[in-house]
């Protein structure tokens, strides 16, 4: 089999065998593929498409290029989680520790931001202490204790991806379904869970900018995961504006753990909510929607799922008092208020100018391995529909002596609209695939 | 401007600016673009195309990435000719000569033989001591002196090119037509002819199988060499059948002493008429079709253009009594009969199996730079449509000491078609574009 024939053979959109995507992948990650070729071939796959098939084993080729994590001897169904990826997203964080205090075992590994998305890990980092590079035992071993474990992602799981990753960066061949379905996919098959739900998120401040767009990835994923034996199902939600209020990595542990303490806002408390009670099913606790849902919305007011975040920081290494005492967080003690400009109703709050805003502040890294400043961010004081009077505050910004400070002023005001006419109200779920 | 967003333009179907096809081009010449960008974009083109205003911008981009000869210290208008590859192809070997012995100076840089198809330079290495690697000066010399001159195209020329094909051909980014008439024109741009003539082959044993992507190829070519100012034409010429009797260096080039003697194939004196006629009145020495012919004619019969090519064998380096006494070129040894299975009509004579097979005697190269064995080769004993007896031999093997004999035997046998009624006659030349 020679490369120059496979790349041939998907430029003129037929579909690739087993053995021919095996062979690239193997390639690529052994080095025997040149990048030149590679590359040309991703831009025939963006271009060309791949059916759900072919997908299936780009997957499978890309996780079995590394090793997986082996959960069997940890006891009961492991539900896992991922988002795409949004502005203010810190629905891992709760849900993790909310799904494991209902008796779901929640192993999540997690990434790092880049671009105008934050990341999990981030995070998590701006609790004094917290480690997230466990090694695999020590993950198994807080996941049986504590119920969930939140770390990241091990070199060793799906190395293909990492190499690919690398390259579509670079060559414009990061925006394909297949390419970005199976490379999810072969992450979080490799994690080693029996179930899986995924957050697809759309809007300004997503990766898919539309619903159809979001709708096809999320297709796409929960065939993948399906056809490998794990049973996957997708929401995807509402990413045009932030997730709740915070922005920014101590600010949204701040809000995370609110939302455990009952007191979060309503858009993540939902959220949270309708994705914990689907793993709860998924994990076999509970078979009833509403008896889940009941089951979840208890963890949250009894302080169960609270007291299971707080043990898994202090298993991680992190001070579990940040639970109780916010000012052991590092945040930024300037701050600044963008004021409505006029008396009206809030048109718009767009996700994607606020996370770049929020970004400006140092919360977040434009290249990978950039430092962040865990203490700045946003907080968004309204919601979209929301009536305002002149002057009213609408952002508060957490920032580190002024730094960034103009250009994400400029990007909030950007972000905002106040006018006359009341948005389209739009559910934070916006469809679910099972 | 980063590359990485030209790549993406691309992808997304929009048309390149001259800036973002110069920075490619200039790129790729000096190795600041990385390979594996440069196949990426590679495969967008192939796969999205380019505007003939792009492929323009493309090949004067390429033009510009090396030296361009300059040719207006020679008297009258140079008129070119370009083939884009057949088998049995000797026309240039015919045409410069006769062109030039009607008084239109024919500069000529030619390729060498690659894959099925027979290159000139291969040919005309043929005659002991012909030297293709001449200077410049010195192909300036014999082109004022003779009036053409034939000769191998110099690295100096248009490197982008080069290291575009290199790439092209490992990434199945060859079939293209913006990327195949901006590897052609930019090269022949860079010649310093006034005019040119294109001969762009159609069918089995040509790069183009069908008509209609010969006659866009031609299309843009013709349109590429107007815009930057050099009147250029083609012709669409039939390669179903192998041009001529011949096929093999020496073999050919005694086919071309004969046509040059009047003698020749009447498939092939019939198209170097045709195109020397449109040559003489690119070059200003007819004005009147008919007369061009007539003028093309008589310098066949008169030996005026065998003279001509006798004096450009001299001026390179070899015997002008070659021309005459065939038995100072190499020749095979060995010979053996491909013959009819059966009795009937030959209505396939497969060029391009024809063309593999006298490579697999030795007549050509599978990969550059391997050696040839200029003897070898096949005669073709009857054309398309003639009635044969089974047994009755069809083409006439010259072979070493049966080296690839058998195999070759084989692919004759697959070339050719013997059916109950003759084939329709198809004209060789099917279209003029002007």
């Amino acid at each position: 089999m020679r490369f120059v024939d496979v790349i041939a053979k998907k430029r003129d959109g037929h579909v690739l065998s087993r053995d021919e995507i095996q062979f690239f992948v193997e390639g690529v990650t052994t080095g025997t593929m040149p990048e030149y070729q590679a590359s040309a071939l991703l831009m025939a796959i963006v271009l060309r498409g791949m059916n759900d098939e072919e997908t299936g084993w780009l997957t499978d080729a890309m996780l079995r290029s590394g090793e997986r994590v082996d959960l069997s001897d940890i006891r009961g169904i492991k539900v896992g989680k991922h988002s795409t990826g949004g502005v203010g997203d810190k629905v891992s964080i709760v849900l993790a520790p909310v799904a494991a205090s209902c008796g779901v075992v929640v192993p999540k590994m997690s990434g790092r931001g880049l671009g105008h998305t934050g990341g999990t890990l981030d995070k998590l980092e701006s609790i004094p202490g917290f480690r997230v590079q466990l090694s695999i035992r020590e993950f198994k071993q807080i996941l049986r204790d504590v119920g969930t474990c939140i770390i990241g992602q091990t070199a060793d799981l799906a190395p293909a991806d990492k190499k690919l990753y690398a390259l579509r960066d670079v060559t414009g061949t990061v925006e394909a379904i297949p390419l970005l379905a199976s490379s999810i996919m072969s992450k979080k098959l490799a994690e080693g869970s029996n179930a899986l739900v995924l957050d697809v998120k759309t809007g300004d401040g997503a990766f898919m900018k539309d619903v159809d767009g979001a709708r096809a990835l999320a297709d796409a994923m929960v065939s993948i995961g399906t056809r490998a034996g794990v049973r996957t199902e997708a929401f995807i939600t509402d990413m045009e504006a932030p997730l709740g209020r915070a922005i920014g990595n101590s600010l949204e542990i701040i809000e995370c753990v609110e939302v455990l303490k009952g007191k979060g806002p309503a858009d993540v408390t939902s959220v949270v909510q309708r994705l914990a009670s689907r793993m709860v099913v998924l994990a076999g606790v509970e078979r009833d929607a509403d008896a889940a849902h009941a089951r979840v919305a208890e963890a949250l007011t009894s302080g169960r799922a609270l007291r299971t975040f707080t043990r898994m920081i202090e298993r991680q290494g992190g001070d579990p008092r940040v639970v109780d005492d916010p000012s052991l967080l590092p945040l930024a003690a300037s701050t600044e208020t963008i004021r409505a400009p006029r008396t009206g109703i809030v048109e718009r709050m767009r996700a994607g100018a606020l996370g770049h805003a929020s970004n400006a502040l140092g919360a977040g890294r434009t290249k990978v391995g950039d430092p962040v400043d865990h203490g700045v961010g946003l907080v968004v004081l309204v919601k979209p529909g929301d009536r305002v009077d002149s002057g009213q505050p609408l952002i508060e910004l957490h920032h580190r002596d002024g730094k960034g400070l103009d250009a994400a002023m400029a990007l909030c005001r950007d972000a905002l609209a106040v006018g006359d006419v009341a948005p389209p109200s739009r559910p934070k779920v916006l469809a679910e695939i099972r | 401007m980063r590359f990485v967003d030209v790549i993406i333009r691309k992808r997304d179907g929009h048309a390149l600016s001259k800036e973002e096809i110069d920075l490619f081009v200039a790129g790729v010449t000096d190795g600041r673009i990385p390979d594996y960008q440069a196949s990426a974009l590679l495969m967008a083109i192939v796969l999205r195309g380019m505007t003939n205003e792009e492929t323009a911008l493309l090949t004067d981009a390429m033009v510009r990435s090396g030296e361009r000869v300059d040719l207006s210290d020679i008297d009258g208008v140079k008129v070119g000719k370009h083939s884009t590859g057949g088998v049995g192809d000797k026309v240039s070997l015919v045409l410069a000569p006769l062109v030039a012995s009607c008084g239109v100076a024919v500069p000529k840089m030619s390729g060498r033989g690659l894959g099925h198809t027979g290159g000139t330079l291969d040919k005309l290495e043929s005659i002991p001591g012909f030297r293709v690697d001449l200077s410049i000066a010195e192909f300036k010399r014999v082109l004022a002196d003779v009036g053409t001159s034939i000769i191998g195209q110099t690295t100096k020329l248009v490197p982008a090119d080069k290291k575009l094909y290199g790439l092209r051909d490992v990434t199945a980014t060859i079939s293209s037509i913006p990327l195949i008439s901006a590897s052609i024109m930019s090269k022949k741009l860079a010649e310093g002819g006034d005019a040119l003539v294109l001969d762009v082959k159609c069918g089995d044993g040509a790069f183009m199988k069908d008509e209609a992507g010969a006659r866009e190829l031609a299309a843009t070519m013709v349109a590429i060499g107007n815009q930057a100012g050099m009147r250029t034409e083609a012709f669409i010429t039939g390669m179903d059948v192998p041009l001529g009797n011949a096929i093999g260096n020496a073999l050919e080039l005694i086919e071309a002493f004969d046509t040059l003697k009047g003698e020749g194939p009447g498939d092939l004196t019939g198209v170097v008429l045709r195109l020397a006629a449109r040559m003489l009145m690119l070059g200003g020495a007819e004005a009147d079709p008919e007369a061009a012919i007539a003028r093309a004619r008589a310098a066949l019969t008169s030996g005026r253009a065998l003279e001509t090519f006798a004096h450009m064998i001299e001026r390179q380096g070899g015997r002008a009594a070659i021309v005459t006494d065939y038995s100072l070129l190499p020749s095979a040894p060995d010979r053996e009969h491909c013959r009819a299975p059966r009795s009937g009509f030959v209505t396939a004579l497969g060029a391009e199996s024809i063309g593999r097979a006298t490579n697999l005697l030795g007549a050509g190269r599978a990969r550059v730079g391997d050696p040839i064995d200029h003897g070898v080769g096949a005669v073709m004993l009857v054309k398309a449509g003639q009635e044969v007896r089974e047994g009755d031999p069809l083409l006439e093997l010259h072979h070493r000491h049966g080296a690839g004999l058998h195999a070759a035997l084989a692919l004759c046998g697959e070339a050719v078609t013997i059916g109950d009624a003759p084939p329709r006659p198809q004209p060789i030349v099917r279209g003029e574009v002007r």
